[in-house]
């Protein structure tokens, strides 16, 4: 068990917007979306990108016009599902 | 109205609380001199923490009720018996000729200073109110909105019988309403499956557009008359979209309704959500059932009448009843405002008919009564009598026996004796709608599952809704459907606003872990906090705090050639990360200094390949360094536009100054020698043109020698 008096030294990323996928495969078809692309601000393993401020509802839009049913965790938008998923207090 | 379990007074209290702070010092002492009786010049705060507990205390409101002139008494009764948290300047008054002696504005006011009701000051700035009469005088009656304290109302509605009594009929033959009251609950949940596919937009004044209005009142469920008799009940549809805001089931905003969550007034039993749906009746504004759908700048009348016809129900004893024209003649008679201009006694009578028998018989709170030979006639359910008059006690016998029957389809089939709003608002959010009627028919989608578990249901929470209220087994293939459709959502997760902790190493994020302060890992040195649980700032050193919905920061430092930049690694970011690999190639750099960067040729080559532009180049040099973008930068992206550059021989004259340089320049004896200028004291000329500027400068004394020579 680590030493529980440890303060780790870190820095603090707040309303980052995420999205994880399954695979690597799945992110490359996200990637391979155009309209996704341009939302997709930087790409920080092979299985997690990093989506530009703001754009949630966008991207949201285009992985459900895809097909894809996105399990969104924590609330930006007032989209009915969104806001009754349990909210994070630091966002 | 009966307060429900889920009701609090904390909200109002703030509420009050806020409003009292906005009255001027000669008002608040004015006011709660009345209301509390200070013995003492008591501070500010004290008088208005003193009103807000007495506002709470039942024995004081009963005593300060009793010491009110009838009139203003009997306004109150009114206000409690409706059970409204807020009303406005022109509802009070229209309620006034309802009172035997209405006397004016008299009862309003009487109720304003005596701290009993308060002026909904929450947007006026800092604005502090002097006296109630400059407030009222300033805006039309319908603007100025009132907030009315719940536990006050609760104690006024047992003042009721003082209001003057209605000339009733006995009771006489049998209750024709067979109503379970789930019809507006299923048409909530109808209403809510069609705002989730899409909010309802509004126009700058608050109307539907016309598309949203159709897609309401059209739909084939929201449509149909509420009244099983099918009385003439118009836009039934856009009353639950009334009564879905009203009840908080629909948010509200200026330019758009939209799909909220179900209220806990759906989970708390029948008779709460029924006491619920009346106050949301109540303040149906947009709609009268006469027209239908009929948003006006105006005063809206459908609440105050509507409130008017349940008085005149209230007012009878439990064993009278009342027939619309009863109802429509008492309020001719007493010139109440009728439901719209230019009507005639029956249209009111029609409408009164509309409101009971579509609004209030489905609710349960009234009962229709019909014998042969006379007219039907009406009087307030024991479930009405509960809410709004107190008496009596809630029906507590919530028996629902397992009623659906799953079908292997997909299909649902739940017959209505089994329903209740807290099953209704479960089978709304994870099956779709198909029909409503004795038995309702629904429908298991991928769509509909994932919309339920987007909600917050989980896939054992639906399987196990499903099993607890089938009366058969569930089919094995629906079940796996749900599980391949549950599984489905699993495959991409989405955080829109998550926060991220950026640990110096990996082993400081397994020990993180390992401490239960990182829920999730997401790279080998970032991890996600528990979700829902506030970050303990005792664990953790914060080097950088970074708001990415804030401002990029300024992190990167340009060295003189204005392509190679070092970062600051405190007020980096993410961001930044994912743009240095799109524009930059990383230097190497010495143990323990700051990681260096150069854009170069095929780095800007590979960017402006992935649709960096020349403006997305400015934008980020501007954000990220504080500086413009770098000629040599801008060099490289832009290139010259494809003009070329030229070389060859050319004689260079340099002269000892800018000024003689700009006289050459000038003067045409000499000009006409210059083929350009080349910098300030430098020009550059032909070679078979070099004897000639000598010649002509030598007429005005200025000599040329070559270089080296001087």
């Amino acid at each position: 068990m680590a030493e529980s008096n440890v303060r780790f030294p870190v820095r603090l990323h707040r309303r980052v917007c995420l999205i994880l996928t399954e695979d690597a495969a799945l992110a490359e078809e996200v990637l391979a979306r155009k309209k996704l692309s341009g939302e997709v601000a930087g790409r920080l393993t092979s299985r997690v990108l990093l989506i530009r401020p703001g754009r949630i509802d966008a991207v949201l839009d285009e992985l459900r016009k895809m097909g894809h049913t996105p399990h969104v965790i924590g609330a930006s938008t007032h989209h009915p599902a969104v806001e009754s998923a349990p909210m994070s207090k630091e966002s | 109205m009966r307060p429900d379990p889920v009701e609090e007074y904390a909200p109002a209290d703030v509420r009050i609380r806020a409003i009292l702070r906005r009255y001027d010092e000669v008002l608040l002492r004015d006011v709660t001199r009345r209301l509390i009786k200070p013995r003492n010049q008591w501070p500010i705060d004290e008088l208005i923490e003193k009103s807000i507990q007495m506002l709470n205390n039942p024995v004081s409101i009963d005593r300060k009720l009793r010491e009110l002139p009838p009139a203003a008494l009997g306004l109150m009764a009114m206000l409690g018996f409706s059970g409204l948290t807020a009303c406005t300047m022109s509802d009070l008054m229209s309620l006034l000729p309802l009172l035997d002696d209405p006397d004016g504005r008299g009862p309003v006011t009487a109720l304003l200073d005596q701290g009993l009701i308060f002026p909904d000051l929450t947007d006026v700035g800092s604005f502090r109110l002097k006296s109630f009469e400059d407030w009222y005088g300033s805006s039309p009656a319908y603007a100025c909105g009132m907030v009315l304290h719940p536990a006050v109302m609760t104690r006024a509605r047992v003042m009721m019988p003082r209001l003057p009594m209605l000339r009733s009929r006995p009771e006489s033959g049998d209750v024709a309403s067979s109503a379970d009251g789930l019809e507006w609950p299923l048409r909530l949940g109808v209403l809510w499956q069609v705002l989730s596919e899409g909010e309802v937009r509004l126009t700058q004044a608050g109307i539907l557009f016309r598309r949203d209005l159709q897609r309401i009142a059209q739909h084939p469920l929201l449509s149909i008359s509420p009244d099983p008799a099918g009385i003439d009940f118009p836009d039934a549809g856009l009353v639950a979209l009334e009564l879905a805001v009203g009840l908080g089931l629909l948010s509200r905003k200026p330019e758009e309704i939209y799909a909220g969550t179900f209220p806990a007034s759906f989970t708390g039993g029948s008779e709460v959500l029924a006491g619920r749906l009346l106050r949301a009746a109540l303040q149906i504004r947009s709609w009268n059932p006469l027209d239908g759908y009929a948003p006006s700048e105006g005063p809206p009348r459908t609440p105050m009448f509507t409130l008017a016809v349940l008085l005149a129900l209230g007012t009878i004893a439990e064993d009278a009843m009342l027939t619309d024209a009863d109802i429509g003649h008492w309020l001719e008679e007493r010139r109440f405002p009728p439901l719209r201009g230019g009507h005639t006694p029956q249209d009111d009578i029609d409408g009164i008919r509309r409101l009971l028998d579509g609004m209030f018989v489905p609710m349960t709170i009234v009962e229709r009564l019909e014998t042969e030979g006379s007219p039907p006639a009406w009087r307030l359910s024991a479930s009405g009598r509960y809410l709004l008059l107190g008496e009596g006690e809630a029906d507590r016998n919530e028996n629902h026996p397992q009623s659906l029957v799953v079908q292997p389809n997909c299909e649902i089939l739940g017959f209505r004796q089994g329903l209740s709003p807290d099953l209704i608002q479960k089978l709304s959010r994870f099956a779709q709608w198909k029909t409503l009627g004795v038995a309702c028919t629904l429908e298991l989608t991928p769509e509909s599952v994932y919309r339920g578990l987007e909600s917050g249901l989980s896939p054992d929470g639906i399987r196990e809704t499903l099993r607890r209220h089938s009366s058969m087994a569930v089919p094995t293939n629906v079940l796996d459907s749900l599980a391949g459709w549950s599984r489905k959502r699993e495959r991409i997760t989405v955080f829109p606003s998550t926060t991220l902790i950026e640990f110096q190493s990996p082993e400081e994020l397994d020990a993180a872990i390992e401490r239960g302060l990182i829920a999730q890992k997401i790279t080998e040195r970032i991890g996600i906090p528990p979700e829902g649980r506030e970050i303990d700032y005792k664990h953790f050193r914060l080097l950088g705090n970074r708001d990415y919905e804030s401002r990029p920061q300024e992190c990167v430092v340009f060295e003189a050639d204005g392509l190679t930049f070092s970062i600051d690694p405190i007020h980096s970011d993410l961001l930044l990360e994912a743009e240095l690999v799109r524009l930059a190639e990383v230097l190497p750099s010495p143990a323990g200094q700051r990681r260096k960067f150069r854009l170069t040729p095929a780095s800007l080559r590979r960017s402006a390949d992935q649709g960096v532009m020349l403006v997305d180049l400015e934008r980020w040099f501007v954000e990220r360094s504080g500086q413009p973008l770098s000629p040599a930068a801008r060099l490289i992206y832009c290139g010259s536009g494809n003009i070329p550059a030229h070389s060859g021989n050319r004689l260079v004259v340099q002269f000892p100054s800018e000024m003689v340089t700009e006289g050459v320049l000038q003067w045409p004896d000499t000009a006409r020698w210059v083929e350009s200028r080349l910098g300030n004291c430098v020009i550059s000329v032909k070679s078979e043109n070099l004897a000639s500027l000598e010649r002509d400068l030598a007429t005005i004394g200025v000599p040329m020698l070559p270089f080296g020579d001087e």
